[in-house]
Order: C-alpha cells, then sequence, then structure tokens
C-alpha cells in the first residue's frame, strides 16, 4: 500500500517537474485541478525544490544561449518568466499559511488578478491565509504595494475578510507600476476619489493607523515634478465635502501627537493648511491643541503655539487649561520659539486681566531653567511686569532655578530674589597646567602573579572579553614561565578556551595573532604558528604581535623560562630597569638570542625609575648593551658615533657596526622633543622621526561642489572641509623596530579610510607608552580628516589613553583631542567632555593650546560651533576649576577669531557662554579678546551681546 | 526562535466609546486559565484622573509595541492584576528589555472591584487612538470586562487576535521580578530635574552605556561611570517616559546591585508608571538568569500552591512575615520567592520594596518550563556527567561533561566560575551558567 503511495507520489512530482520544464502556465491550472488536493504533502515538496531550482540566483553555467543572452554577467535564475511564474502560483494554490510567509515572491500576484491565468489560479484555491500574508507584506517593506481595487475584489470573492489596517495600508500606497504610466496614476486616483467606500469606511482609518501617505510621491504627468498625489485627493474629498470639516479638522491635529513618522504627521498638518481653518473651527478643536502641547516633537508644539495665537483672546477660549498645559513648554530648550511666542501671549493676557498674573509669572519663572540667555532676558521682562516679591510660590521658584541663571539674570531680577538668595558659592577659581610626574613602578603596581592553576585557567576568559593588552601578554608568558603550574590534565582543561577562541573575531590584530597562538599550543598543532600579517589593519605596530608571538613558541621550543624582555613588571605595561638588565644578564647567561622586537618594546617601555638599583647592576651586563642601558638609564646622553670603516677591519672583519635602531628608540622615548643629530651619520639619515622629532603640518582643506536636481534643474551648491595632517611620502622598509618611524607615511590606499580599532589603539599606546606623538599623527591624519568620519572607536580608545596619570601632551595630541570635541559621533564628544573634567581637575592639559587648536579649527569651518559648544556645556559650572578652565578656552579662542566667509553658527551662544561664565564668576573679558570682537561685522543679532561683554567693567 | 502561538479570544475588542458627556472604556480580557476567563467583570467604575490616566495608558502601549532589538515590533496586549482595591497594567517592549507597570492606587478610581484576578486586556489601534480625545474634565468609565452578564453571555462574535507570543515574553515577566527585588533607590528628582534630564537624552540611537549622575546642582548624563550614578544600557529607551514627563510629581530611580538592570517610577500621586531597564538595548530580560541560582533547591509544591490559595490578586507578600508567621527559614523562604516569581505568581514593587501576588494568565506548565538552563542542568545532573574533584569548607571543584570537551567548574565563597563560553560571555552577569547549576544541585543533594 505504502509503496504504491510513493510511487505514485513519485509520478506526481515527476509530472509538476516536466510540467515546470515545459514552461507553459495554462497547464498548471488543470494539473492542480486534478492532483493536487490528493497529493498536498509531495506537492509541498516539490514546490519547495522547484523555487530552490527555478528561482535561486546562481552564476550560470556556460553554454552557447546563456553567453549569448548575458554577455559577460552570468549571475541569473535558471527559471524563465514563464517557469517561475508557475512555480509562484503552485505556491499560492498548495502552501499553506506558516510556508508562504517566506514567499514574498508571490506577493505581487495579488495586483496581477486582472490576468486570467492568475486570478483563475487564486479563485480555485481560496487560500485561507491571504489576510495575514497580505498584511505582513504590506508592513514589512514600505516599497511593497497591493492595488485597492484588486484587494477589494478579493473581498467581494470572499478570499479576503476586511481588515482595517490591511485596507488602508493598500488604499494609501500606490502600486509602483504608476511611477512609470502617470495615466494609470490619475485613473486610479479619480476612482478612489468617487469611490464611496474609500472616502467612508477606509478614510477615519487614515488617523488610526501608521500608513505611508506622506510617501506618495509621483509625476502626474510625463516630466513634471513629483508631486503627492494623497493631498489632491484628501483635497478634492474636503472640497466635496465628504467628510466633515470639524472632524477632519480635530483628527489632523490629534495624530500629531501619536508616536508616528514625523514626515506623516508634518503630512496631516499641511493638510489642516490646506483645510485653512477657521477660528470658530479652531476653537472647537482647541482641546486637541492643548493635547500637542505635550508632544515630544518640538515642531508639533510649534504648531500647535501657532495656532492658539490664533484664538487666544477669544471669549471661548480657555485659557485656563492653556495655562495648565502649557507649563512644561517652558522649561523646554528646544521649544524656544514656542516659547518667545507663548510669553507674548501671556504678557496680553496678563495685562488685560490681572488674574493671571501670578500663574503667568510662574510661568515665565519656569523659563528660567532653559539655558539660553536671550530668552531668559525676555523671561525677566514678563516676570518684571506679572510678579510679586511677596509671592512665595514665584520666589521658591526662583530660587530654586538660581544655579541655572545665565550672565546678570541674577541682577536683572532684582527685587524678585531679594530674601531668598542663597550665598553664591565660589564659581571661579584660576586654572594653570602643571606638569608632575608620577611614579609607576611601585609595589602596588606589580604585575600580579599566578597564584595557583585555577588563577591562570580562568584568566582565559579575561583575555577573551578584554581588551587589555596585559592579559594576552600575561597568558603568552604563562607557556613559558608557569608550566609548574600546569597540571597533568591542563591542555584538557584548557580546549574548551581552544573551542571559544576558535569561534571568535577580534578586531585588533594582536588579540587574534595571541588567540591564535593559544589555540595551536592548546591543541598541540604541529610546527610553528605563524599569523598571516592582517591586511585589513594597514598599520605595521598593529601587525608587531606577531613577532613576539614568534619569540615565544621559539621560547616553548627551547626550554627557555625567561619572560621576553618586554613583558611588563608592573601594570598595564611598565617596566622596571633594573629587572630589564636581569632579563638582558640571564639571556647572556643562557645564551639566548635577543630579539630586536621585543627589545625594542622593552626599552619604551621601561621607566627612569628604580635607577639606582639598576645602575648598580649595569656593570653585570654585557659589554653590547652597557652603553645603550646607560643612555637608557639616563646615566649619560651620549650616543656612540659610528664607528669609521677602514680597509684593514674590513679585511679582517673587525669592524663593528652598531645597530642604531634601539639607540632611536630609546632617544625618542626619553628626549620625545629633542634633536639628535648623531644619528645623521647613521643609516637612519633621513627616516621620520629619528634625528628630529616629527609632528604633522595641519591645515583645512576646503572643496566645493555643485550638483544639478534631475527634475528641478536647480543647482545646490555645497562645500566639504577636511583636515590634512601631511606624512612622509615614503615609508620606513629598514629594520622592523624603529617603532616611532614605523607607520608615519601616507599610505596609499587612504581612500578606503584607515581606522585602526579599539583595541589597536591600545595595544600601539601599550608599546610606545611614554611617547603617543607617532600615534597622535596616524590618528590625526587618517581618523581627522572628516568629522563627520568614522573614527570613533580608534578616538575613545585614545581618550581613554589620555586619561592615563602618566600621559604627555603635545601639539598633535591636542589637535585630536580638539578633534574629539568637534567629532560627529555625540558619544564621542561626550566622553571627550568627561575625559576634560578629568584632566581639568588634574590640572593636566593646558587649555590655552587646546583653545588655539579649537579655534582654528572653528573658524575654518572643519565642524559646526554647536558641537564644541555641547561640550563645554558639560564642562561649565563642574566646579569653580573647571569654571576657570573653560573661561580660559574660551578667551583663546575668542583671541583668534579670524572672519573667513561668515560667522559660524552658533557663534552667538558661545559669546554668550563666554559673557555667562564671567558675569558668573565675576571677571573681566581679556583685553585682546575685546579688542578682537571688534573685527566682528554689524550684525543686528550680535550687537546687544557685544555690547553687554564691553559693558563688563575692568577690575 | 522559540515561539508559542498564543491565541487571545476576546468576546469583543476594547473600545472606548463617547457617551453622553463622558466616555466609557470597556477592556476586554482573555485569560488561559479557565477561571479567570470566564470572570465576566473585574472592575467597573470612573477615573479620578482621565487625561493623565490616558496618558499613561498611551505610554504603556508605547512600550509594548516598541522593539529595541533585532526583534520585529508587534503590538502585545499588557496584563491587568486587579484586587486588594489596586489596578495594575503591566507588559514588555517585542524585544523584552523594557518592562513597564501601572500601579493605579486606590485613589485613581471610584469604583466596584468586583472580581480579583490577573488576565489580558485587548490593547488595540483604534482604542490606543480614541485614549488621544479624553480631555482632562470629561469623565471616563473604565471596565475591565463586561459589567452586565447579558452582554457577557450573548453570543457575540468572538474575536480571535492570534498572536505568535514568544516564550521570552513570559519568561521576561517572571525574571524582571527577581531583578527588581535587587535594587536600592538612588536618586530622586523633581519635575523640573526630570525635564532636564530627559532634555540630555541623546537623539536617535546612542551607542554605548549612559550613567546618569547628579553633579552641579543637576542630573545630567555621563559615559563615565562614577560613584553613586545610575547605569543604563540603550540610553533611547528612557524616551518611552517622555510622554508622561508634564505630570510627574517625582521619578524614582533605581538600580540593581550588580549595576546591570535599572528602573525608573514616575510618581503622580494617585498613579505610579514603573519602567525596568535591561542591561542593554541588545539584551532582554528573559535572557537574565538572575532566579536560577535559588530554583536549584526543591520546594515543596504544597508550599507554591498552598500560597496561591491563601492569597489575591495584588496583596503584599512579605517573605519574612511569612517565614515567621509559618515557621519557614529564611533559605527556603528565598528559594520559595524564586519559585513563585518564576511561575509568575509574585510581582515586585520597587516603589514600597515588597512582593505582592498575582497569577499570570498563562497555564503554569508553560511558564515552569521556561528555563532551559534549569532544565539542562538537571539534564546533566540525570546523566551523571558531574564529577565532584575537590569539596572542602568554602571550595568546590569539579568537572562537567560538556560537548567535546570538559568544563572546570570552581565554587569559592560566594564566587562561582565555570570554563565555559556562556560564563566567559558574561562573567556571571547574566545569572549561572547550566554546569555551575548542575554542580550545586549535585551538592544540595548531599
Amino acid at each position: 500500500m505504502s509503496k504504491s503511495k510513493s510511487a505514485s507520489g513519485n509520478a506526481i512530482a515527476e509530472l509538476y517537474t516536466s510540467l515546470i520544464e515545459k514552461g507553459k502556465p495554462g497547464d498548471l491550472l488543470p494539473f492542480l485541478r486534478l492532483h493536487a488536493h490528493a497529493n498536498k504533502a509531495v506537492l509541498r515538496q516539490e514546490i519547495k525544490k522547484a523555487k530552490k531550482y527555478w528561482l535561486s540566483y546562481i552564476e550560470l553555467p556556460t553554454g552557447s544561449v546563456v553567453d549569448a543572452f548575458f554577455g559577460t554577467s552570468r549571475w541569473g535564475q535558471r527559471g524563465n518568466e514563464q517557469q517561475q511564474e508557475m512555480v509562484i502560483l503552485s505556491a499560492i494554490a498548495v502552501l499553506d499559511k506558516t510556508e508562504i510567509m517566506r514567499w514574498d515572491e508571490a506577493f505581487p500576484y495579488f495586483s496581477r488578478l486582472d490576468e486570467p491565468i492568475v486570478r483563475e489560479v487564486v479563485m480555485w484555491a481560496k487560500p485561507t491565509w491571504t489576510n495575514a500574508f497580505l498584511l505582513s507584506q504590506l508592513k514589512k517593506n514600505d516599497w511593497s504595494t497591493l492595488d485597492y481595487f484588486h484587494l477589494r475584489l478579493l473581498e467581494e470573492r470572499g478570499l479576503v475578510e476586511y481588515e482595517p489596517e490591511l485596507f488602508v495600508l493598500s488604499m494609501t500606497k500606490f502600486p509602483f507600476r504608476f511611477y512609470r504610466e502617470n495615466s494609470l496614476l490619475t485613473a486610479y486616483m479619480e476612482k478612489i476619489v468617487n469611490d464611496p467606500l474609500a472616502y467612508q469606511r477606509e478614510l477615519p482609518l487614515l488617523f488610526q493607523y501608521e500608513t505611508g501617505i506622506q510617501n506618495q510621491n509621483m509625476p502626474m504627468a510625463p516630466n513634471e515634478p513629483f508631486k503627492n498625489g494623497w493631498e489632491k485627493i484628501l483635497g478634492s474629498w474636503l472640497d466635496h465635502g465628504r467628510f466633515d470639516r470639524a472632524w477632519f479638522i480635530e483628527n489632523c491635529i490629534l495624530v500629531q501627537t501619536k508616536e508616528w513618522n514625523g514626515r506623516l504627521r508634518a503630512f496631516f498638518r499641511k493638510r489642516l493648511g490646506d483645510a485653512s481653518p477657521t477660528a470658530a473651527e479652531l476653537l472647537a478643536a482647541q482641546y486637541p491643541l492643548f493635547a500637542c502641547l505635550h508632544a515630544p516633537l518640538n515642531t508639533v508644539v510649534s504648531f500647535a503655539v501657532d495656532l492658539i495665537r490664533k484664538i487666544w483672546n477669544d471669549k471661548n477660549f480657555d485659557f485656563q487649561s492653556f495655562i495648565e498645559f502649557i507649563e512644561p513648554v517652558m522649561m523646554r530648550a528646544d521649544c524656544k520659539g514656542a516659547i518667545r511666542h507663548t510669553l507674548t501671549i501671556l504678557d496680553k493676557a496678563a495685562q488685560q486681566s490681572s488674574e493671571y498674573r501670578p500663574a503667568v509669572s510662574y510661568l515665565a519663572a519656569d523659563v528660567l531653567v532653559v539655558p539660553d540667555l536671550s530668552l531668559q532676558e525676555r523671561a525677566v521682562k514678563t516676570l518684571k511686569k506679572t510678579g510679586d516679591p511677596n509671592d512665595v510660590v514665584l520666589t521658591d521658584k526662583l530660587n530654586m532655578y538660581i544655579p541655572q541663571l545665565q550672565g546678570n539674570i541674577t541682577e536683572m531680577l532684582g527685587p524678585l530674589l531679594t530674601g531668598s538668595i542663597r550665598e553664591m558659592p565660589n564659581l571661579y577659581e584660576e586654572y594653570a597646567a602643571e606638569t608632575r610626574s608620577h611614579s609607576m613602578i611601585h609595589d602596588g603596581s606589580r604585575l600580579p602573579e599566578f597564584a595557583d592553576w585555577n588563577d591562570l585557567l580562568f584568566h582565559f576568559g579575561k583575555f577573551i572579553q578584554s581588551e587589555d593588552v596585559m592579559h594576552a601578554e600575561m597568558l603568552m608568558d604563562a607557556f613559558v614561565t608557569k608550566r609548574h603550574l600546569f597540571p597533568a590534565d591542563a591542555l584538557e582543561q584548557l580546549k574548551t578556551y581552544a573551542d571559544q577562541l576558535s569561534g571568535l573575531y577580534f578586531n585588533a590584530p594582536y588579540r587574534r595573532m595571541v588567540g591564535g597562538l593559544l589555540i595551536h599550543l592548546i591543541r598541540q598543532e604541529e610546527g610553528f604558528y605563524q599569523p598571516e600579517r592582517d591586511h585589513l589593519e594597514r598599520s605595521e605596530i598593529g601587525n608587531l604581535a606577531k613577532y613576539l608571538v614568534h619569540q615565544i613558541q621559539e621560547k616553548i621550543v627551547s626550554g627557555s623560562k625567561r619572560s621576553l624582555l618586554c613583558f611588563p613588571t608592573h601594570t598595564p605595561h611598565w617596566i622596571d630597569p633594573s629587572i630589564l638588565i636581569d632579563r638582558l644578564i640571564a639571556y647572556d647567561h643562557a645564551g639566548e638570542a635577543v630579539d630586536p622586537v621585543d627589545f625594542a618594546i622593552a626599552i619604551s617601555r621601561t621607566r627612569r625609575e628604580n635607577i639606582p638599583e639598576a645602575v648598580e647592576k649595569a656593570h653585570r651586563l654585557p659589554r653590547q648593551y652597557q652603553q645603550l642601558m646607560a643612555f637608557v638609564l639616563g646615566t649619560t646622553g651620549e650616543i656612540p658615533a659610528p664607528e669609521k670603516p677602514s680597509i684593514w677591519k674590513k679585511l679582517f672583519g673587525s669592524a663593528k657596526n652598531i645597530d642604531y635602531v634601539p639607540w632611536a628608540v630609546a632617544a625618542r622615548t626619553f628626549y620625545p622633543n629633542q634633536e639628535f643629530q648623531e644619528f645623521e651619520n647613521t643609516d637612519l639619515k633621513g627616516v621620520v622621526n629619528v634625528v628630529s622629532p616629527f609632528a604633522p603640518e595641519v591645515r583645512i582643506d576646503v572643496r566645493r561642489h555643485e550638483t544639478r536636481h534631475a527634475f528641478s534643474k536647480k543647482v545646490d551648491k555645497s562645500t566639504t572641509r577636511r583636515l590634512i595632517a601631511t606624512l612622509p611620502k615614503s615609508k620606513w622598509t629598514g629594520k622592523q623596530p624603529l617603532l616611532y618611524s614605523m607607520d608615519i607615511y601616507e599610505h596609499k590606499d587612504s581612500v578606503w579610510g584607515i581606522n585602526l580599532s579599539f583595541g589597536t589603539v591600545l595595544f600601539w599606546h601599550s608599546v610606545m607608552p611614554q611617547n603617543d606623538q607617532a600615534l597622535a599623527s596616524f590618528l590625526l591624519r587618517y581618523c581627522c580628516e572628516y568629522s563627520e568620519g568614522l573614527g570613533e572607536d580608534d578616538l575613545r580608545a585614545f581618550l581613554l589613553i589620555v586619561s592615563d596619570s602618566s600621559f604627555v601632551f603635545t601639539d598633535t595630541i591636542y589637535y585630536v583631542i580638539a578633534c574629539c570635541y568637534l567629532y560627529k559621533d555625540s558619544g564621542l564628544r561626550n566622553f571627550a567632555a568627561e575625559v576634560s573634567l578629568l584632566l581639568i581637575c588634574e590640572r593636566r592639559i593646558d587649555v590655552r593650546q587646546l583653545g588655539e587648536k579649537l579655534a582654528r579649527l572653528i573658524f575654518e569651518g572643519y565642524a559646526p560651533l554647536q558641537r564644541f559648544l555641547d561640550v563645554a556645556a558639560v564642562i561649565r559650572d563642574h566646579s569653580a576649576l573647571h569654571n576657570g578652565a573653560l573661561l580660559t578656552l574660551l578667551e583663546t579662542i575668542l583671541e583668534r577669531f579670524e572672519l573667513k566667509e561668515k560667522l559660524p553658527a552658533g557663534f552667538k551662544k558661545l559669546l554668550e557662554m563666554y559673557y555667562d561664565l564671567l558675569t558668573k564668576t565675576g571677571q573681566a573679558p581679556g583685553v585682546s579678546t575685546l579688542q578682537n570682537l571688534t573685527k566682528i561685522p554689524e550684525s543686528t543679532s550680535l550687537k546687544p551681546i557685544i555690547k553687554q561683554l564691553q559693558s563688563i567693567p575692568h577690575q | 526562535m522559540n515561539s508559542t502561538d498564543f491565541q487571545y479570544q476576546y468576546a469583543a475588542s476594547s473600545t472606548l466609546a463617547r457617551e453622553g458627556a463622558g466616555s466609557l472604556l470597556k477592556l476586554a480580557h482573555h485569560s488561559e486559565i479557565n477561571e479567570v476567563n470566564n470572570v465576566p467583570c473585574f472592575f467597573w467604575g470612573s477615573l479620578t484622573e482621565p487625561y493623565l490616566t490616558a496618558r499613561c495608558w498611551i505610554t504603556l502601549a508605547k512600550v509594548v509595541r516598541s522593539s529595541f532589538g533585532l526583534m520585529p515590533v508587534s503590538l502585545r496586549d499588557p496584563i491587568v492584576s486587579v484586587g486588594a482595591e489596586k489596578l495594575r497594567f503591566e507588559g514588555f517592549s517585542s524585544c523584552n528589555g523594557v518592562y513597564v507597570r501601572l500601579d493605579m492606587l486606590p485613589e485613581a478610581v471610584d469604583g466596584e472591584y468586583v472580581a480579583s484576578g490577573t488576565t489580558n486586556v485587548d490593547f488595540n489601534e483604534p482604542m490606543i487612538h480614541a485614549l488621544n480625545l479624553v480631555q482632562k474634565n470629561e469623565r471616563v468609565v473604565l471596565g475591565v470586562g463586561q459589567r452586565e452578564v447579558s452582554v457577557a453571555t450573548e453570543k457575540a462574535k468572538v474575536i480571535e487576535k492570534k498572536v505568535a507570543l514568544p516564550n521570552r515574553w513570559i519568561k521576561g515577566l517572571t525574571n524582571v521580578q527577581v531583578s527588581l527585588a535587587r535594587m536600592n533607590q538612588l536618586f530622586a528628582l523633581n519635575r523640573v530635574q526630570c525635564i532636564q534630564l530627559f532634555q540630555a537624552v541623546p537623539k536617535g540611537n546612542a551607542k554605548g552605556t549612559y550613567y546618569i549622575t547628579f553633579r552641579s546642582g543637576k542630573y545630567s548624563l555621563s559615559t563615565l561611570a562614577t560613584p553613586g550614578s545610575v547605569r543604563i544600557g540603550g540610553i533611547q529607551r528612557l524616551r518611552l517616559l517622555e510622554g508622561i514627563l508634564p505630570w510627574v510629581q517625582q521619578m524614582h530611580l533605581y538600580e540593581s546591585e550588580d549595576r546591570e538592570t535599572c528602573a525608573a517610577v514616575a510618581d503622580f500621586g494617585k498613579m505610579r508608571l514603573m519602567m525596568a531597564f535591561s542591561p542593554d538595548a541588545t539584551r532582554g530580560f528573559s535572557g537574565e538568569g538572575s532566579a536560577l541560582e535559588s530554583l536549584t533547591q526543591q520546594v515543596s509544591n504544597e508550599w507554591v500552591y498552598g500560597l496561591n490559595y491563601l492569597l489575591k490578586s495584588n496583596e503584599t507578600f512579605d517573605p519574612t512575615l511569612v517565614s515567621i508567621e509559618n515557621d519557614v527559614d529564611f533559605g527556603t523562604m528565598d528559594s520559595l520567592v524564586a519559585h513563585l516569581s518564576a511561575m509568575g505568581l509574585l510581582g515586585y514593587d520597587v516603589f514600597e520594596r515588597q512582593h505582592f501576588y498575582r497569577r499570570l494568565p498563562f497555564k503554569a506548565e508553560r511558564i515552569l518550563g521556561l528555563n532551559p538552563r534549569l532544565k539542562n542542568a538537571q539534564k546533566l545532573v540525570s546523566n551523571d556527567d558531574i564529577v565532584i574533584l575537590e569539596n572542602r569548607a568554602g571550595h568546590v571543584e569539579a568537572r562537567v561533561k560538556g560537548t567535546g570537551v570538559f568544563h572546570t567548574v570552581l565554587l569559592h565563597g560566594n564566587e562561582a566560575k565555570c570554563t565555559c563560553q556562556w560564563f566567559t560571555s558574561y562573567q556571571g552577569k547574566r545569572g549561572l551558567c547550566k554546569h555551575v547549576l548542575a554542580v550545586q544541585m549535585v551538592l544540595d543533594a548531599g
């Protein structure tokens, strides 16, 4: 029985396959009528197989027909149009709801019901899932459309049940083909306009379901600009009285309170404007308007206030309710326009009726929480007219708002604050950066040792989870120096970590390389693990870990129990010089070769601390290291001159060529700003950052663009500005470990942008922790080129480094910090502000230097000024010291004010912030700043604030 | 994705209709539990603050149809608990990362508590749209269910709402109560401070974690963790509260002891709207296994079902009092509380710092089957996959069989560690892994 069933199943499958192969859609329905009901399970399988075969995009096989048809591109589907149609129609006819939901291809067929073959199959199959399928398709993609009248046909035939959301979505989306066929669109719109069911049943749903009505823009005639079709339909319905005007007005207002797409709400606001509501109609809708005052979107609040301005003076206007509803608006920094208009209304209302005065004064007081000087001045005007000094509610409010008061608002409020004003705290402390040296080599910072095997075992998890370079180094070192902790089943226990590591991808190459090494060691794979150079990571430093990985393996193979020279002795990356000397001596005794990369990193990590102990041991060093280590320890500043190669020495091979690479690394580590002419006579002559310290030149490049709009033919002009930090053109191709020179060159493929990664920035700093100039030059060149760039992760890591107490600042570093202040990513700016708070607190940042860089970037238009103001707002009022630092920063910026093309947007706010700080802290503006402000062109909006600045008396 | 087609069958759609000078909001209800489903009406009465209540419901609806992770958005129906003169509406965002609850205190309504219980209520688009029309001074009558028995028995068309209700939604409802019980209040903001704080919330989807701090006399957001700050991942989720800020009398901010989850309670006097936020926008409460540790200890079913019959919806549940009155040791009581929460029988009011009883409107077996980590741990125990290597005071080391590997489990003092991927990824921040749970089960079994 089952055999015969299977045989018949096979026969049906073959029949279906051959049917599709023939590709005659007309044959499908007779086949389905004959076999579908009895062979549903088989057909389901066959349809899915057919979809995979005929509909999948593949690289087509070679063949004369295919070649002739596709030319050079071979990417396509096996099935022709008819074959694909047959597969999809059979899916519609046979599959159930769960299965069809994954067939997006079936959706367009419901807009093709005017084609007999499609219609007949659908009508015959009578699928029960149409409602759910069509709705999910319409909701899934904005561009999915379903002809509304086809849907109605399905409804009439009982194939679709009436479902409001489905019908309103279908009606509002114009079929896609109308983009090309304008006459069809106008006919379709005409049909909707005159369709009673559309305006009686579907229209109210426009206000209940979020549709894409605002996006239905199409050309109404060839070569005409795009217009919104629904604008015309709704206008026509309105003109012909198809709905109640009052109802329409109320709903256009009410939808503004919904969390809908902003452009959709704007669409309804425009329709309300088209309806030109009369004052009486607006009065009838005053309560919905009040509800709009609480909308999170400020444009909705402004819209409501604009309409209320037209009716507030009417006797039927509920002014008391308005006062209640408007209260939260008065505290919103994003509703300044609406607040100004409201204050005008309130002034007039208080003048007309004294009973409103207390309430009006409370509302005006609330405006004082908005940090905007001119707005606060406007509110004070109202307060002076309406405020009662004996009103406890008002004075309490004002008292609470004192910390928020800008500029001289406290004085302006005068009698209203008398008696309630508290002792103002000291708001100013002069700021000056201090240079302090921090001890990094002490018992408290000693690198922790693994207590036992379990401690070591769970450290693998820490390495996987953390970007901290130290964890990677501790694990590598454990395989060399801590083998005694490994139990017999250690590798068995570690297998889980090898599995975890092999399933992970780390952005930073050093983590990938160390992870690869750990997998190799745990799985005891043969030979040496040799990580490939990471081509995604274009920096040389980023790939440096491969030398360390190799060196560790050398040690394991040779049975060495000595740590790498560069293995930190103190957290997070420091080396005690006396221990480095111990290591060099031990290497020498054991006859273990010193790896140049390892040695160079060790030098750059060595602190000039614990020097006496190191000096005491230094005489035991092998001769070849004695001079160099004396230079590292600072006991000598002499760099040996190269020996002149005499013929005699050349002949007998006794000439000693000094390897100057570690000398150059040591020189740049301990004397970052010094010139070393000694290297002029060596093979390092001309290499960047060796003889002289390198700092890139910085300039702002301006590019102007013109784009012509395809339809309107209008020409749009725009300008882009980028920061160019010039690096040398050629790459250092000599020995690897010339750390400070390796990456400082112009990468040819910079067109793709060369970002490092968060982890690589940390690794770079860990390799060269005492001089970050090279890192800063790289970041300035590749991450700061555009303020809208994608370097926020790298810059965030850099800011993290900057906050380290041992960090040393340079000119280039100040440029990078200034770029962080101006970067588009608000999270990065916020982080920069937080780091600045810390740096100011510890008096480690020179705000004058930072201000100089900021002034240049701001006035040359690198980024909007507002971004800097956001950062400054976080620093302001944090403490008296922070106010002092900010004041110096603002003053430095304003001293360097230069008018390039036009004043940067937000310049007034900058002046207001400066004025606010000056008045709040009792300071006077700098003479040179005041003089510089005279360069500002005559401007009515700036005049008052400049006058205010000039009026501050000098002490 | 593991999902359950939970089928709501409402006798009618919820509607808000204008009647005379006021409006009548009839909430249709449905429960998977028959005895609850057969209750025609739970509450009937008028709202004392109709406009504010409507805004709170709109906010609730906004949460249940929002998604901040990869989950698609769909409007899920909230749950209402009626009893002890309180109405509590609760729900989850589609992504499971935001839990919302509106506690309507006795003063918020004036009416009759006809029955007590917990049920799903239909929240549909037209009804939410109609909530926008509610005005301050109009009379609004609320009915949870149908008042007239005749209406309930009338052969009205059954409104079937087929919703693919994922298990994680129900699981989140149980897990969040454990997180809430471990929270402490850090800040209380007045309305002005609230408005100022929310103005600082970055627009769009801000990356990374933010910290709410109090400095320079105001509340602000920082990207650096400072002592005493409240950590919030997926800061954009805070914007869900924007719609109710104008009426907030005070907003209380809470943070869990492990600094992972936080909650905000907007206090309106007569009502309180609470939102709890998972550690990050991409993490839902359903995946937080904070209750698992307590669930390893078996609690007698008699206790669980005994309490179920003792208490009514929204009634306060005081574990200490119950322990003392019934001579139950505190350790057992902790497990009992965790069991009751995991079964959907306890909610937690973070403002009043107490548990309240409510029985989720889903079958118990559905809820109990929602802890796969616990089930997998039990499987490890029954397969004898655990070897205890060392067991001395305060220190246990064990090997647990994994897929092709062995995992080392270490219990030292209060610390539990495992070498598995779950522990590596979360370092104990999302509850214990199945290996640690299995070791604990073996140790408990003695």
